[in-house]
């Protein structure tokens, strides 16, 4: 095995969603991630999101929680003001023999620590810088705030779906990844570094882009319906036994069509694949009787692409994850043992993995000054 | 414009269709040589909604004309062993093989169990992307991208409280495990000096199962996570304005002071306990009523336009058509317009990612059906045109 990204220095600025679990992603494939943090204000991700758990925190005051702890594992922890002139000197210092910087602040806050691209650029020329924003580094929306859930709302999801609050800032991790080994590569090739403006409105825009097709290309402004899916003979969610406990099921084309008239006792609709009203109200009686794991495995042995709309308590239970291994608990110093999904990635010969659990608030800072640099902070 | 890419001269061998096809297009755009392999009869995602206006065929689909464009594309039937030399052939000089192989459409020469592509170079990395993975008891279960999610755990967070749970729409959960395929790829070419080609899996049901702390917050209290408006503080969530909605997000003290302020500093919120979220959610029945007041009376630009200045998260809830003629993206030159040869002009986001220098770029309309066939299995591979005549006969290619 080998240990994967080895050997690459990457310092994040990454904060919330976007910038943590990129950030875990390359340092569990063995890259040296290290998170630079404030002492002063760190990560709010910090800070306490659910009321019902206790408040955890660390020996030196910094609050953890779980969900910090879940998106920031196996990164090494530097914590350093940048307001400080000796503080923003160590950072160059580090930055000088790194590969990789990660941000996703707010637009204007590298400049105001004189840390703007000529800057950066002239500190290190080699370096693959990777900036994550709502909406991009210019145009006239360059300083609005986004989270992903305003992004979510901007890109049109919450009229056509739901409001949600995370769904952008995966979209923006798998981007920021590529990014940055695209950069690389780049890099190698060139002597040069390369900036990257990684606007989550447009990355996310691409991963959407059959919601806006039919509009730039037909001027068409349709959307389909709620758990439509375009070209489906039929889609959707059905209720099951219990309290909303439901299956979802979709027939891909006219030979699901007709294993389900098989499945739901309903001769009467083979043939009939515009009876979609009727189909559905089959389902609907057929769902009613059964959980939503029964109507799964029943549907699944027929040969139907069914699934059950499952819960946080489905998943923890969930007999695929536990047979792969894909549940795994850490112990954290300050919060205990806890289960986690396992990184995604599975090499066959690069090692993958959870290197550590996540970090105190300047957990590491003796330790990268002195490898990175031979010096005390 | 970018040059060559930066992976320029790496050759893709893509056989995960519409569920990879994002991450081997990004790949395509940044200089790598892909070659799209399609049924003989192409990809379903050929009929995928919505197709141009007035168009029909197997070139109609919007979908497919913006998931495989910069690619080449082939047929062959790869379910077949007849398939093996084709693809020991086309294969033989690929730096990387992408697969996402399903009970419906398999590829011969796939060892689930050994992990190992039979026609693959060792040299090559191979990644396989599936809906729940190569072991375990759920890896022949049939998935659409609707029961992904739902099997994830994300859906039953999304819909109305107490309405039926709703998917994402379209495809995204496809392309974000195609996007980690594509990171996969590049890893594996960086790691590929000390280990050579290897074989990387990846599973969509882990890929949704990890996010939005789903494991770890059940771990934690045992707690079962509903409807997401349900546990939200105030004012985070959508509101009604005088013409239209805004989503507001306020997740730290200076977001609520700003929001505050937005509002017009009502005496009722004044209480600095308010700055914690806790608080907000525990008074929650009390301060809905008063916000939905004040943001009812103010319209949608202007709530933004100020929200945003004092510093608070937010965002004018869209039409999708209203993210496309939103001034942002124009600003930044975010929609292309590319030429295809049967659909005309089509106008479909643009670059994924900046970059200075740039690395994406449009190379090349998406393939007809077939298009390549004679250039890659003839020219560039050597076999005689009698082969492919018998092979098209024999509905191999």
């Amino acid at each position: 095995m080998s240990d994967g990204l080895a050997g690459l220095r990457v310092l994040s600025f990454g904060t919330a969603i976007a910038g943590n679990v990129t950030a875990m992603a390359l340092a569990e494939l063995g890259a040296d991630v290290v998170k630079i943090e404030s002492p002063l204000r760190p990560d709010p991700l910090r800070v306490r999101i659910y009321p019902d758990l206790p408040r955890v925190v660390e020996p030196d005051g910094a609050e953890t929680n779980i969900m910090f702890a879940g998106f920031s594992r196996s990164v090494r922890d530097v914590a350093l003001d940048l307001k400080s002139p000796v503080d923003l000197d160590t950072f160059g210092a580090l930055l000088a023999v790194a590969d990789v910087l990660i941000d996703n602040f707010a637009t204007g806050v590298l400049d105001r620590w004189g840390l703007g691209p000529d800057r950066l650029a002239a500190i290190n020329p080699r370096l693959v810088h990777v900036s994550v924003s709502g909406y991009g580094r210019t145009g006239p929306k360059a300083h609005h705030l986004a989270y992903g859930s305003n992004i979510n709302a901007f890109l049109g999801l919450s009229r056509v779906w739901a409001p949600h609050g995370t769904q952008f800032d995966y979209t923006a991790v798998g981007h920021a990844l590529v990014a940055m080994l695209a950069g690389l590569e780049q890099r190698d090739r060139t002597g040069r570094g390369v900036a990257v403006d990684l606007a989550q409105t447009e990355a996310g825009g691409a991963v959407m882009a059959p919601l806006y097709l039919d509009y730039l290309v037909n001027g068409a402004t349709g959307v389909p319906g709620p758990n439509e899916v375009p070209g489906a003979m039929l889609s959707g969610v059905f209720p099951c036994r219990g309290d909303d406990e439901w299956l979802a099921v979709e027939l891909e084309d006219l030979a699901d069509w007709e294993v389900a008239c098989a499945l739901l006792d309903r001769p009467d609709l083979s043939g009939r694949p515009d009876a979609v009203d009727d189909m559905r109200e089959a389902f609907t009686t057929w769902c009613a009787g059964l959980t939503p794991h029964q109507a799964m495995f029943r549907a699944q042995r027929a040969g139907l692409a069914a699934g059950a709309v499952q819960d946080s308590e489905d998943l923890f239970l969930d007999a695929q994850h536990r047979a792969r291994g894909f549940t795994v608990t850490v112990d954290h110093p300050d919060l205990g043992p806890l289960d986690y999904g396992a990184p995604i990635h599975r090499f066959s010969r690069t090692a993958v993995g959870i290197r550590h659990p996540s970090p105190r608030v300047g957990q590491h800072t003796a330790e990268v000054v002195a490898e990175w640099l031979g010096r005390l902070p | 414009m970018a040059d060559a890419g930066p992976l320029a001269g790496r050759r893709v061998v893509d056989l995960s269709g519409e569920m990879g096809g994002y991450g081997t297009r990004l790949l395509a755009e940044l200089g790598a040589d892909v070659v799209l392999v399609e049924p003989p009869g192409g990809l379903p995602q050929r009929t995928r909604p919505p197709l141009r206006a007035g168009c029909t065929g197997p070139e109609a689909s919007l979908v497919f004309a913006y998931y495989h464009s910069s690619k080449r594309g082939v047929t062959l039937d790869v379910t077949r062993p007849a398939a093996l030399p084709l693809l020991s052939a086309l294969a033989g000089s690929a730096d990387a093989v992408v697969l996402a192989p399903s009970r419906r459409a398999p590829v011969v020469g796939l060892d689930p169990d050994a992990r190992a592509v039979s026609w693959a170079p060792a040299g090559a990395v191979v990644v396989c992307l599936t809906p729940f993975g190569l072991s375990g008891p759920y890896r022949d279960l049939r998935a659409t991208h609707l029961t992904s999610y739902a099997m994830g755990g994300l859906m039953k967070r999304m819909g109305p409280p107490g309405g039926p749970p709703r998917a994402v729409p379209y495809q995204q959960m496809h392309d974000q495990l195609a996007l980690h395929g594509a990171f996969a790829v590049l890893a594996g070419w960086r790691d590929h000096a000390v280990v050579g080609g290897q074989f990387v899996e990846l599973s969509l049901h882990e890929l949704i199962g990890g996010q939005d702390d789903q494991l770890d917050r059940y771990a934690a209290a045992f707690d079962i996570a509903g409807r997401v408006p349900a546990t939200q503080a105030p004012p985070t969530g959508v509101w009604r304005c005088l013409d239209g909605f805004v989503e507001v997000l306020v997740h730290n003290p200076p977001h609520w002071r700003g929001f505050r302020t937005l509002i017009g500093a009502p005496p009722e919120l004044a209480d600095p306990a308010f700055e914690q979220r806790g608080a907000r959610l525990q008074r929650r029945a009390a301060i809905l009523p008063l916000v939905a007041d004040r943001l009812a009376r103010l319209p949608v630009a202007e709530l933004v336009e100020r929200g945003q200045a004092l510093g608070v998260p937010c965002a004018a809830v869209n039409e999708p058509a209203g993210f496309v003629d939103d001034p942002q993206p124009a600003a930044r030159d975010y929609w292309r317009t590319t030429r295809h040869p049967v659909l005309g002009a089509v106008r479909t986001p643009g670059a994924s990612f900046r970059s200075t220098p740039a690395l994406l770029a449009h190379r090349s309309p998406a393939p007809m059906l077939g298009e390549h066939n004679a250039a890659i299995w003839c020219g560039e591979l050597g076999f005689a045109p009698d082969a492919l005549t018998t092979w098209r006969e024999d509905g191999l290619v």
